[in-house]
């Protein structure tokens, strides 16, 4: 039970006047492991991580980091355990270069090594050349990197990403990939992505979600071998792994070292 | 009518550059077909694709250029320095250099081409409202189209091109920008136009194509190193590894190869969304 990051406990929520946007859902993960979430729009994959970082409140439910039970902490302090990146860059880049907007974070949690954390974050998503730059200067996909380099700057023991590469082009998925696969092993990664190709070799669990609840949750092996559940998450199996398949070669290589 | 497309002895040289773009490249894409340019950058996709396209001399000019093309059973010698839209359209791999910025919509944006093809307005929206539908950016319509996201805008910018109805789409590096439900999209809307369209494409990547083309062209360094079908290719593809994207890749692919011959063979096709 110590080394459990993250616990969901029957996590419910609705907006008001209509159905519960998240109902009954639970999961938990340990230190060091990556959670998948699938599900097609609406199913309540973004309310969930609304959820985790406090911008909304579960109806009933609880939500334990570190095996405390944190539902009702306040924003700042579950934002120190947490850090959590939405799915439009708009939403949240709001500093007057990409440097400031990525130390804002660790600046404010008063992080002795702000500094190490922001020149890594910047180092890791290939921002250092644009570091004095301001975001709204850049294109999408680079503003997309830099709120996914504010979150790695944070330092905080969990991470969860909405869609972090919707938009993006391939080298710049391999990017956010291999940034996340580096923190892995210290920190919680909780990542809400239709992009399967570049996530399942990264997640130790995944987590469909459906109206709402929960359709499957288990390895992510056990995903593949069902089919319908990822016809009823709005998800395709990559080219790659349904190769793989019919091939009888194993569906999901651990590592996939990526050429340069 | 789709055409077919051929080169024959085709090389390119720019100025002031000692080794060719394309030496001696002759290749020949059957009508109605999906053919895949492929290479590492630099190494000749684009310089074929401006030479089929007429643009060589815009591009570049001093370049000097030998041998001749082949559209739909024109010959073209020497290679035709002029723009050959509406027969030959082409999708440039930064859709924001094609869209004009001088139109409020995406739908004007698109509107624009059938301006300048002198086609009555009243006949537009039937002419758009299709393609608009197909490439999924009908919603769209009414948006800036210099303020939309890069595979947004090249959706539009491949709009502007199909709604030309051209004999030959060339596009440069189409599904690098998208993510793979857009790609998905994208490969079936090229396929259906197959009906009426020889496309060809330049990509780095064998992964973006293996489900795309049925017809594939290998360049290195400026030359042709493979060109046959997409059953061929799967043969040789092991050869190329600088054109897979991982080891894994190359791992299925040598697997691949050696399944032509098996019962599984048809179901792999049927993955591989095969039906020539």
């Amino acid at each position: 039970m110590d080394d459990i990051g993250i616990q969901a406990d029957s996590l419910t929520f609705a907006y008001p006047g209509a159905p519960p946007a998240v109902q009954d859902v639970s999961f938990s993960i340990r230190r060091g492991e990556c959670l998948l979430i699938v599900g097609h729009n609406g199913a309540g994959k973004s309310t969930l991580l609304k959820l985790l970082n406090g911008i909304l409140r579960p109806s009933s439910g609880r939500l334990f980091i570190n095996g405390e039970a944190v539902q009702n902490r306040s924003v700042s302090e579950l934002a120190r355990l947490m850090a959590v990146t939405f799915q439009n860059p708009g939403d949240q880049l709001f500093a007057s270069t990409v440097r400031k907007e990525v130390a804002f974070g660790p600046e404010n949690l008063r992080h002795p090594n702000a500094d190490e954390l922001v020149r890594n974050a910047l180092h890791a998503l290939h921002l250092s050349h644009c570091a004095d730059e301001h975001p709204y200067d850049l294109p999408l996909p680079t503003r997309k990197l830099v709120t996914i380099a504010s979150a790695l700057a944070m330092g905080t023991p969990h991470l969860a990403f909405d869609e972090p590469t919707a938009g993006l082009s391939h080298p710049e998925k391999l990017l956010v990939a291999e940034s996340l696969a580096a923190v892995r092993n210290d920190q919680t990664l909780l990542i809400v992505s239709h992009d399967l190709q570049t996530f399942l070799p990264l997640a130790s669990s995944v987590l469909v979600l459906h109206r709402g609840r929960v359709l499957f949750s288990g390895p992510p092996q056990s995903f593949i071998d069902r089919n319908h559940h990822m016809r009823k998450a709005g998800v395709r199996l990559p080219l790659l792994s349904r190769l793989r398949r019919l091939l009888s070669l194993p569906l999901i290589a651990s590592a996939d070292p990526t050429r340069k | 009518m789709s055409c077919a497309i051929s080169t024959n002895q085709l090389s390119v040289t720019y100025a002031g550059q000692a080794s060719p773009a394309l030496h001696s490249v002759s290749v020949r894409i059957p009508e109605g077909t999906i053919c895949a340019i492929l290479g590492v950058t630099g190494t000749g996709k684009t310089t074929l694709l401006h030479a089929l396209a007429g643009v060589l001399g815009a591009h570049q000019s001093g370049a000097s250029v030998e041998g001749s093309i082949s559209i739909g059973g024109v010959d073209y010698q020497p290679v035709p320095n002029t723009i050959l839209f509406p027969t030959v359209a082409f999708v440039l791999d930064d859709p924001t250099l094609q869209i004009s910025g001088m139109r409020d919509t995406a739908f004007d944006e698109v509107a624009f081409t059938l301006d300048n093809l002198g086609i009555p307005r009243e006949r537009h929206a039937e002419r758009i409202r299709p393609f608009l539908q197909s490439l999924g950016i009908a919603h769209l319509s009414d948006r800036n189209p210099t303020q939309l996201s890069g595979g947004e805008a090249q959706r539009v910018a491949i709009a502007t091109m199909l709604v030309a109805e051209p004999r030959i789409l060339l596009l440069d590096e189409p599904f690098s920008a998208l993510d793979a439900e857009n790609q998905h999209k994208l490969s079936l809307l090229l396929k259906d136009l197959r009906k009426t369209t020889t496309i060809v494409l330049a990509e780095s990547r064998v992964d973006n194509v293996l489900t795309t083309a049925d017809h594939v062209i290998v360049l290195e360094r400026g030359r042709v190193a493979f060109e046959g079908s997409h059953h061929a290719f799967i043969h040789r593809i092991v050869e190329f590894d600088s054109l897979l994207p991982s080891q894994v890749w190359k791992e299925t692919m040598e697997r691949l190869a050696t399944m032509t011959d098996q019962p599984v063979w048809k179901r792999i096709r049927k993955v591989m969304g095969w039906t020539t």
